[in-house]
C-alpha cells in the first residue's frame, strides 16, 4: 500500500504501483488535474466535476486553475484522493 | 484453486434466508491464532451448535419462470437452490451467487445480461438437511453452491462472482476468505464482527463460553486472508457505518476496496449497487477480473434510483 499525504504541493506527482492499493491525501482546496488507472478495484476522488471516467480510469481536472498533475496507477487495488 | 480441496461437495440453499439472529452475550476473549488462516483454524475446529434451529417451510416454486429449483451437494447433503435456466444455446455465461441480494427489479438487469443467477439455500433452511450455525457451516455451503456452477455446462467455470447484502454481505466476506473460487466478491453493508449482532430476534445458536465460536464468525479478523477482488459497500447512513470504517481501517490487503455511498442508508443502496454489480460482470471480459468502481457513480445510481 502507497500512503501519502501532502501539506504542500507545488509540482506534478506521479506515483504507481504494480499491486496495491495508493492513497493520496492533498491540501485542502488544491486544484489539479488527474489521472488514476486501476484495473480492478475502486476510484474515489474529491470531487468528480470535471472527471470522465473509463472502464478503468478517470481523468480530468479538479477545481480551477490547477497547479499540479497528478498521475496515479496500480495495476489491482483501489485509489483513493481525499483533501485534508 | 486454493484451500478448499474437499473431498465432498457440500449444497446448500436457503432462499428464505432467516438467518435468525442472536442476541450475544460473549466475545471479549483475545485468542493469539498466530498468523494462521481462517481456512487453517477451521480445520482444526468444529462449531458447537447447542441450539437447534431449522426452518421446515420447502421452497416455494419459483414466480420467475427464468428459475428452476436443483438440488446441489454440501456437506450435509442434498441442499436446495434457485437457478436461472439453461439458455440452452451451448454457450457458456458468467454466474453470481446472490445471498440476499438480489431483488425481483435487479434481477432484470442481471437477466438482461446474460448472467446466470443462483440463489442457494443453506443448511437448516428450506428443509433442507443440517441446522443453522449462524455463519459457520452456512459458509462451507456456498462454497459448494460455486462448485455445483463451475460444472454447470451453461456456466464459465472462470467468471462466477458472489454478493450478498447485510448479514449476507458478512457471509459473502467470510466465504471469499476461505476460497478463492470467486472471480470477485461483493458484499454490501455487512457486519465487521458478530458480536455487534446486538438486535438479533432469535437466540444465538452456538456454545457462546466459546470466543473461538465468534472469532471464526467474524469477518474483521481474517481480511487479509482474501486473494480475490473483494468490493465493500456501506451507505453512510447505515447503522452498519461503523462497522465498515472498522473492517477498512482494519486491513491494508490490495484486493479489497471498500466504498462509502454518501447518504446511503441500509436498505436503499441494494439496488443501485446491485444494478450497478450487474453492468460491471457484463463488461468484465478480460482474462482476469477486470473491474472498477466509482465513487461518484454509485452516489449517482443512488440518487436516480429514489
Amino acid at each position: 500500500m502507497i500512503d501519502i499525504s501532502f501539506n504542500d504541493i507545488s509540482s506534478d506527482i506521479t506515483c504507481g504501483t504494480s499491486s496495491g492499493k495508493i492513497q493520496l491525501t492533498i491540501p485542502k482546496s488544491l486544484s489539479f488535474k488527474l489521472t488514476a488507472k486501476t484495473s480492478t478495484g475502486a476510484i474515489q476522488v474529491p470531487s468528480s466535476d470535471g472527471i470522465a471516467t473509463t472502464s478503468n480510469s478517470a481523468s480530468g481536472t479538479i477545481g480551477t486553475n490547477p497547479i499540479a498533475q497528478i498521475d496515479l496507477s496500480t495495476s489491482s487495488g483501489a485509489i483513493e484522493v481525499s483533501y485534508q | 484453486m486454493k484451500k478448499h480441496n474437499r473431498k465432498q461437495k457440500s449444497t446448500f440453499l436457503v432462499i428464505a434466508f432467516s438467518f435468525l439472529f442472536m442476541s450475544c452475550t460473549g466475545g471479549t476473549e483475545i485468542i493469539d491464532y498466530e498468523g494462521k488462516s481462517l481456512y487453517d483454524v477451521r480445520q482444526d475446529f468444529n462449531t458447537n451448535i447447542v441450539n437447534i434451529q431449522q426452518n421446515k417451510s420447502p421452497l416455494s416454486i419459483p414466480q420467475d419462470s427464468n428459475f428452476v429449483i436443483v438440488d446441489y451437494p454440501s456437506f450435509v447433503g442434498e441442499l436446495s437452490a434457485y437457478i436461472s435456466k439453461d439458455p440452452g444455446d451451448g454457450s457458456k455465461y458468467p454466474a453470481i451467487i446472490s445471498v440476499n441480494m438480489l431483488s425481483n427489479e435487479t434481477m432484470k438487469e442481471y437477466g438482461g445480461a446474460n448472467i446466470i443467477v443462483m440463489f442457494p439455500g443453506l443448511r437448516g433452511g428450506n428443509q433442507n438437511p443440517g441446522n443453522y450455525e449462524s455463519l459457520y457451516g452456512e459458509v462451507d455451503d456456498i462454497i459448494s453452491a460455486a462448485e455445483y456452477l463451475s460444472n454447470l455446462d451453461y456456466v464459465d467455470s472462470h467468471k462466477i462472482y458472489l454478493g450478498g447484502h447485510s448479514t449476507g454481505g458478512t457471509l459473502t466476506l467470510l466465504v471469499t476468505e476461505m476460497t478463492d473460487i470467486f472471480r470477485a466478491s461483493f458484499s454490501i453493508a455487512p457486519m465487521d464482527k458478530f458480536q455487534n449482532y446486538d438486535h438479533v430476534p432469535k437466540p444465538i445458536v452456538f456454545d457462546t463460553t466459546n470466543q473461538k465460536e465468534y472469532d471464526l464468525r467474524s469477518p474483521i479478523l481474517w481480511l487479509d486472508d482474501i486473494r480475490t477482488p473483494t468490493f465493500v459497500f456501506t451507505g453512510t447512513k447505515d447503522g452498519n457505518y461503523k462497522n465498515f470504517k472498522s473492517l477498512k481501517s482494519t486491513s491494508d490487503n490490495s484486493y479489497i476496496s471498500f466504498l462509502a455511498i454518501k447518504n446511503g442508508n441500509h436498505n436503499n443502496v441494494l439496488n443501485s449497487v446491485a444494478k450497478l454489480i450487474a453492468q460491471k460482470i457484463a463488461a468484465d471480459d478480460e482474462a482476469t477480473a477486470n473491474i472498477t468502481f466509482y465513487e461518484h457513480q454509485i452516489n449517482s445510481n443512488l440518487h436516480d434510483s429514489k
